[in-house]
């Protein structure tokens, strides 16, 4: 085997499989707690990226520019639950499921559009703020914005994962998850607990977009290819997965995407991806425990108390 | 029993239909009949937008082209005629911008032409999504339907999903944006503007890197994923420049399309020690690529065959090491004075906006879409034949160009009368100097008229 | 001909243009067809439709365009590996529920399209260009007017199929197998079988769909086959309606003239008129679902049921139509109280029998069910007397539902012999267990809600050949004949339980009472002998328990063998002749009421400690 071509690709897999776990984490808080489909996590993770940067062509420093995207992504994410799928969920619950699917695919060509027509196709860049160095381990390299991603995206995941476990509204989280008919029995509001997760999950998406902006660039479709790696990471954790799991079950995907680089040009990451996915899936139900139709029926009537 | 609350109650069991949800139902329905009643009336033919003079500027005196390009004036120009014309591009989706742009160019030549005394040419703009076949498909059926005898495509006739509506409907179509490519050429009624890039610039790239970068011994291809016919012969004709010039070729990498994350294909390439890159891929990808290019430890000469405004800003400093070849339209110095003029109009009519070689391109074709007309009206035909245009074309096959030519002439644009690709297309090689592009050598098809420059 | 017909149509003003888009709505609307049977009516929710599309318009335009086969033998090549296509994705699909699904379908879909993209055959990205054209005795159909001569009875016939398949047995089985799977097995349908054959011919739909779509644009592109079509297909079905084939008819062609139309209405410069159009398109969809999650025309709508309402609302009801509606749905309870009320009344355990004289219908032996490290049953002998009420009581967590889960074949057992009727049914599956006589009703009593009562019931009549597609298809008659007779007796099980009259009501709407009922009459209705019922009692009001038990009675009397699981010991008493103890996972005793009443101990056991 090419020991050179593995370190780099190894080095690779790190760099996005963080990326994949972060997202994953995000996406799977708002699906194992609200049981929503929500596609239109794409518009939250374009608007912070755009945001910021606006903030930022706006002369508003660096730091507070990013708080800015990040607010608005949270802030656009709480609305999109609060007036459309709640909405939704409580006039129609047995349909909930398919028709909050649709609704966010609307909303994302409305968003993305909207995107388009008011500052164009082209792309806006987001300054790091810092001279971005090449570095190197071995035969593989790096930069050094790739270690400040890296770092900062385990950060977050473990941020959620002490908010959740470790802190009061994150109990009351837990409690939505694992049981809501319970945890509104003992006095717990899921309407807010539901909010505070959207807000949670897209501020999570929203720290993969900006790091996304500065590596690379700021479109308006840059949120559909995370958001479709999101959904899978999350499902391959195990919906109701806790940060941590999400996490790693990233890392694993990511590290697999670029391993196959060894043997398969890298057309073929996406086949391999869903190859392992559909593996996954296929044999899961062999071993499962109880614990699955429960889950499922709560996603059947996406959440309903 | 309290089941109120009970949903199937509420829809089915007592059927109690509320004022306000009758309202909206019907509403839905009134809109729905009327939309699609709206589709029926209104005549097949006026499917078509006269372009809005978007630009807040002015308009530019345009008559020193008369005696440049040669015009007639009166009947002879087509004046009074109104003619439609097609426009078959990427208005939505990730290529937007170049939908955009060339529609600018477009309208911007349709105003001129009306100025010189040409007839109105009447756009029919239609969106190809960035590359979607079924769209492209649909609007060559659409547009043939309307028996709309010409058309401005992009994306080589959206990557051949045109080609069928073309031929079906006899609609003359030039493509600005992909051209032919390897793949589409010989199509009847098709022809492309555009050199193919990169096997038209082999020969003139080839002889530039023997006479200026001698260290350069080993070249690796590195191509958009592609099928395999289209390939293949860029391939061939590589090695062909490189054993005439008594270089290696080491191989093929392929690089996904459209991507931002090029990690694993600069892994690959680190590997095989080039000492030059030759690069197939467009779009943002040449930007993405050359940022990440630059912290990969990768010491090698980068020849790419596109250069585009947004992908020089997404790639930032990194781009001052880019090299690339094709038929550019160099703004900053236009070649000849038509050039010129389109440069300074284009700024005049669109103050915000930068021109660039695909407006260039539709703004050129445009004007060779009104020769073709002059030349049918010439012969007093039917300027809405497709045939009686095709034939037009084919009479002499070349049109002035806002590319090559002199201080004091327009330059030249020659299509193939067999392959409907160019035959005479002024191309070059450039460098990044201050982030603007400064060529470097300029040679035509096959290598022809290589010249050093600078 | 063709002169005529296009000169008519001018003067209806309807042009080539029109037709061009009328097309577009036929293709799609044979995929919206196909999509709603699946996800609609088989509440399966996949992805894979545009996937098996390609298969379909690949498979076809490879075919024509690598060996120029003509497009007949092409197009059933197609449909043919979209079948297969199809039928891979659901054996995998089989054992998930309805959620996995979506995820399983996209990965499956993800690589298929992929592999079309990437294997050098099917022209990368750019697609299959060279596809033969249609041609007819001779005449090559090129123009959308006579597209529309072969689109347009092709949509006909699939509507019909569609239709046909809907409206049949097959069609309520499928929609049972949305509703609840394990309730729909319990009554003995294969729902492993009808999964596939759902994924199946759906999937060939889909690929006559694609094959249609691949010819009429003369070329077969990854594009038309992404996921955003069949994110476009899934809205047409849920704007027009899940469950409902018109609404798919009108979720097609509203979706397909939205483009045109926004192109027409919207006036702006070319870089901003098409992402307008979008954004429109885009808040229409968040709007529609708003206002109609259930689509236009939701699931039960009809011309019919239409008019009714437009009918209430213009004569602003309620009003006396639904009040004798009302009236007539209880006058069957009313009845059943009656008869009740006329009964003297019944106390079988102390009737003095020897239940050791009386054979057994139902054998349990050494049965022994292990979760990971808690025995829930732990070696439990037990049998049924035939048409005897047998009593199975017990503390919480004894493991009682567990018991008629293994017996059942929901859940296989670790060890352990069970006999229905003399015959080892240990490892049989839980409908095949129905099949050979033994169905049980459940604690949350899993009627199939959007069903109406009459057609929860008639779900469980066996042998039904409108569930078998050759019988369906081939054999309109004798299918008809059988339905009416499954009808009536579905009728029958109805009335005996009281609930003839809610016949038409939706059994989500009912309340709990009500639907044990009906679960009962289903029950009957399949003729089963061995009845396990779990928790007949509870949830019922007061005034309702004696009409039930009563029915229960009936039953005794009918013959049947009954188990009953109960917390409500005063039940236990009227109605069991001989009753188990349960605890921690096996019989610590077995006697009449009386017997066990008399013991202390399990007084202590079942109450907990004072």
């Amino acid at each position: 085997m090419d020991w050179t071509l593995f370190q780099q690709l190894f080095v690779n897999g790190i760099i996005t499989g963080s990326r994949y776990g972060a997202l994953g984490v995000g996406f799977g808080l708002i699906l194992g707690v609200t049981g929503r489909f929500h596609f239109a996590y794409s518009i939250s993770y374009v608007v912070t990226a755009y945001a910021a940067i606006i903030a930022a062509d706006h002369g508003v420093p660096l730091l507070p520019a990013l708080v800015v995207g990040l607010a608005a992504g949270a802030v656009l994410a709480m609305l999109i639950e609060g007036f459309v799928y709640r909405p939704l969920q409580s006039s129609a619950p047995t349909m909930a499921l398919l028709a909050i699917f649709i609704s966010s695919l609307g909303l994302v060509i409305v968003g993305q559009n909207l995107i388009r027509l008011e500052w164009g196709s082209r792309s806006k860049l987001l300054d790091t703020g810092f001279t971005v160095e090449g570095l190197s381990i071995g035969e593989s390299t790096f930069t050094s914005l790739d270690v400040v991603m890296v770092c900062v995206l385990w950060a977050v995941i473990l941020g959620v994962w002490a908010l959740i476990r470790f802190t009061q509204p994150g109990k009351m989280i837990s409690a939505v998850r694992v049981n809501p008919e319970m945890a509104r029995v003992v006095g717990i509001d899921s309407g807010r607990v539901y909010l505070a997760v959207f807000a949670i999950g897209s501020t999570v998406a929203g720290v993969v977009a900006l790091l996304s902006a500065m590596k690379y660039a700021a479109l308006p479709d840059m949120g559909g290819q995370p958001t479709f790696l999101a959904f899978v990471v999350a499902f391959l954790a195990g919906v109701g997965a806790g940060p941590l799991r999400a996490g790693l079950t990233g890392l694993v995907v990511g590290m697999a995407e670029s391993l196959s680089g060894l043997w398969l040009s890298s057309q073929w990451s996406p086949v391999v991806v869903f190859s392992l996915l559909f593996l996954y899936v296929a044999v899961k139900p062999l071993s499962l425990g109880v614990t699955l139709p429960t889950i499922a029926r709560r996603l059947r009537t996406a959440g309903a108390r | 029993m309290g089941h109120e609350d009970n949903y199937w109650i509420r829809r089915m069991g007592s059927g109690r239909l509320t004022r306000r949800r009758f309202v909206g139902g019907a509403a839905l329905l009134g809109v729905g009949g009327a939309g699609l009643a709206l589709v029926g009336c209104g005549d097949d033919d006026s499917t078509s937008k006269t372009p809005t003079a978007a630009g807040g500027g002015g308009a530019t005196d345009v008559s020193s082209l008369k005696k440049l390009l040669d015009l007639p004036t009166g009947a002879a120009a087509g004046e009074g005629l109104t003619i439609n014309v097609g426009a078959v591009l990427a208005l939505s989706e990730s290529g937007s911008y170049y939908g955009g742009i060339m529609s600018k160019g477009i309208d911007l030549a349709v105003e001129q032409i009306k100025a010189l005394g040409g007839p109105t040419f009447k756009i029919t703009y239609k969106d190809h999504k960035s590359g979607n076949a079924e769209a492209g498909a649909a609007a060559a059926r659409e547009l043939g339907i309307a028996k709309t005898p010409l058309c401005l495509a992009s994306y080589g006739a959206d990557i051949g999903s045109m080609l069928a509506g073309i031929e079906q409907y006899k609609m003359l179509t030039l493509d600005g944006g992909g051209g032919t490519g390897t793949a589409f050429q010989k199509k009847p009624y098709f022809y492309g503007t555009r050199a193919i890039t990169p096997d038209d610039t082999f020969p003139g790239v080839y002889q530039y890197v023997t006479a200026k970068l001698p260290n350069v011994k080993k070249v690796q291809l590195v191509y958009w994923d592609l099928p395999e016919e289209l390939i293949n012969p860029s391939v061939e004709l590589l090695k062909a420049a490189l054993a005439k010039n008594k270089l290696e070729y080491l191989g093929l990498e392929k690089a996904p399309i459209g991507t931002n994350d090029f990690s694993t294909l600069l892994a690959r390439l680190k590997q095989k020690n080039a000492d030059m890159l030759h690069m197939a891929v467009y779009g943002l990808d040449p930007g993405f690529l050359m940022k990440q290019l630059d912290t990969s430890g990768i010491n090698a000469v980068v020849m790419g065959s596109e250069f585009t405004p947004d992908a020089a800003k997404v790639a930032g400093a990194s781009y001052n090491k880019y090299m690339f070849a094709y038929d550019f339209f160099d703004i900053d110095a236009p070649s000849n004075p038509w050039g010129k003029l389109f440069v300074d109009s284009f700024k005049k009519k669109y103050p915000d906006v930068v021109p660039d070689f695909y407006a260039a391109n539709f703004y050129e074709n445009m004007f060779t879409t009104w020769e073709i007309v002059r030349r049918v009206i010439a012969k007093k035909g039917d300027v809405n034949s497709g045939d009686q245009l095709n034939a037009a074309l084919q009479e002499k096959t070349v049109f002035p160009s806002v590319y090559g030519g002199d201080s004091a002439k327009a330059g030249v644009i020659a299509i193939d009368k067999d392959t409907h690709t160019v035959s005479k297309r002024s191309m070059g090689v450039f460098k990044i100097k201050d982030g603007k592009p400064a060529m470097a050598a300029s040679f035509d098809i096959g290598g022809a008229d290589f010249k050093l420059v600078g | 001909m063709e002169l005529h017909l296009s000169g008519q149509m001018l003067l209806l003003g309807i042009g080539e243009y029109h037709l061009d888009i009328f097309n577009q709505m036929l293709i799609f609307a044979i995929l919206a067809l196909s999509l709603n049977l699946l996800i609609g009516f088989g509440g399966q929710v996949s992805v894979a439709h545009s996937a098996l599309a390609a298969a379909g318009g690949y498979g076809a335009g490879y075919l024509s365009a690598e060996y120029g086969v003509p497009y007949i033998p092409a197009a059933l090549a197609g449909v043919g590996f979209a079948v297969l296509l199809g039928t891979a994705v659901s054996i995998p699909a089989l054992r998930l529920s309805s959620d996995y699904v979506i995820l399983l379908t996209l990965s499956l879909s993800t690589v298929f399209v992929t592999l079309l993209v990437s294997l050098p055959y099917f022209g990368g990205s750019y697609g299959l260009l060279g596809i033969e054209g249609v041609s007819v005795f001779g005449n090559e159909i090129i123009r959308p007017s006579e597209f529309v001569r072969i689109l347009l009875p092709v949509l006909v016939v699939v509507f019909l199929f569609t239709w046909r398949l809907g409206q049949s047995p097959f069609g309520r089985l499928i929609k049972g197998i949305r509703e609840d799977e394990i309730a729909t097995r319990s009554l003995g349908k294969n729902i492993f079988m009808y999964k596939v054959a759902l994924f199946a011919i759906t999937s060939g739909i889909a690929g006559l769909g694609g094959v249609c779509l691949v010819y009429y644009s003369q070329l077969a592109s990854p594009t038309q086959f992404s996921f955003d079509a069949v994110t476009t297909m899934i809205a047409m079905v849920i704007i027009g309606g899940m469950g409902n084939l018109w609404g798919s008819l009108l979720g097609a062609a509203l979706v397909i003239v939205s483009r045109p139309f926004l192109e027409k209405q919207v006036n702006a410069d070319p870089e901003q008129a098409f992402l307008l159009q979008l954004v429109i398109y885009g808040t229409a969809l968040v709007a529609v679902m708003r206002l109609r999650p259930a689509g236009i025309i939701p699931e039960g709508a009809s011309i019919k049921s239409g008019l009714i309402r437009l009918n209430r609302f213009v004569t602003r009801s309620g009003g006396p139509a639904a009040q004798t509606a009302a009236e007539a749905a209880d006058a069957g309870l009313a009845a059943l109280m009656a008869r009740h009320a006329a009964r003297p009344p019944s106390r079988p355990g102390a009737s003095g029998e020897d239940i050791s004289q009386v054979e057994s219908a139902v054998e349990v032996t050494g049965l022994v069910k292990h979760f990971g490290g808690i025995r829930a049953v732990d070696g439990l002998d037990f049998r049924l007397a035939a048409g005897r009420i047998t009593g199975l009581v017990g503390p919480n967590g004894a493991g009682k539902t567990t018991v008629f889960n293994l017996i059942t074949g929901a859940i296989r057992p670790d060890a352990g012999v069970v006999r229905l009727n003399g015959v080892n049914i240990t490892n049989m599956s839980p409908h095949g267990v129905a099949r050979r006589g033994m169905v049980r009703s459940f604690q949350d009593v899993r009627t199939l809600p959007r069903l109406t009562v009459l057609q929860n019931v008639m779900l469980a009549v066996p042998g039904q050949p409108g569930e078998n597609l050759g019988s369906l298809f081939f054999r309109f008659r004798h299918t008809a004949r059988v339905e009416k007779e499954a009808r009536d007796k579905a009728m029958e099980t109805l009335r005996f339980v009281g609930m003839e009259g809610k016949l038409a009501f939706p059994a989500g709407a009912l309340s709990y009472g009500e639907q044990k009922l009906v679960a009962l009459a289903r029950m009957l209705a399949t003729g089963a002998d061995v009845l396990l019922l779990d928790e007949p009692a509870s949830g019922i009001d007061q005034s309702w328990l004696d009409p039930v038990l009563d029915v229960i009675l009936q039953l005794r009397e009918m013959g049947k063998t009954i188990c009953i699981v109960e917390h409500n010991l005063h039940v236990v008493e009227r109605l069991a002749d001989w009753v188990y103890f349960m605890e921690a996972g096996s019989v610590t005793a077995q006697g009449t009421m009386k017997d066990l009443i008399s013991q202390p101990r399990l007084a202590e056991v079942y109450f907990g400690n004072a």
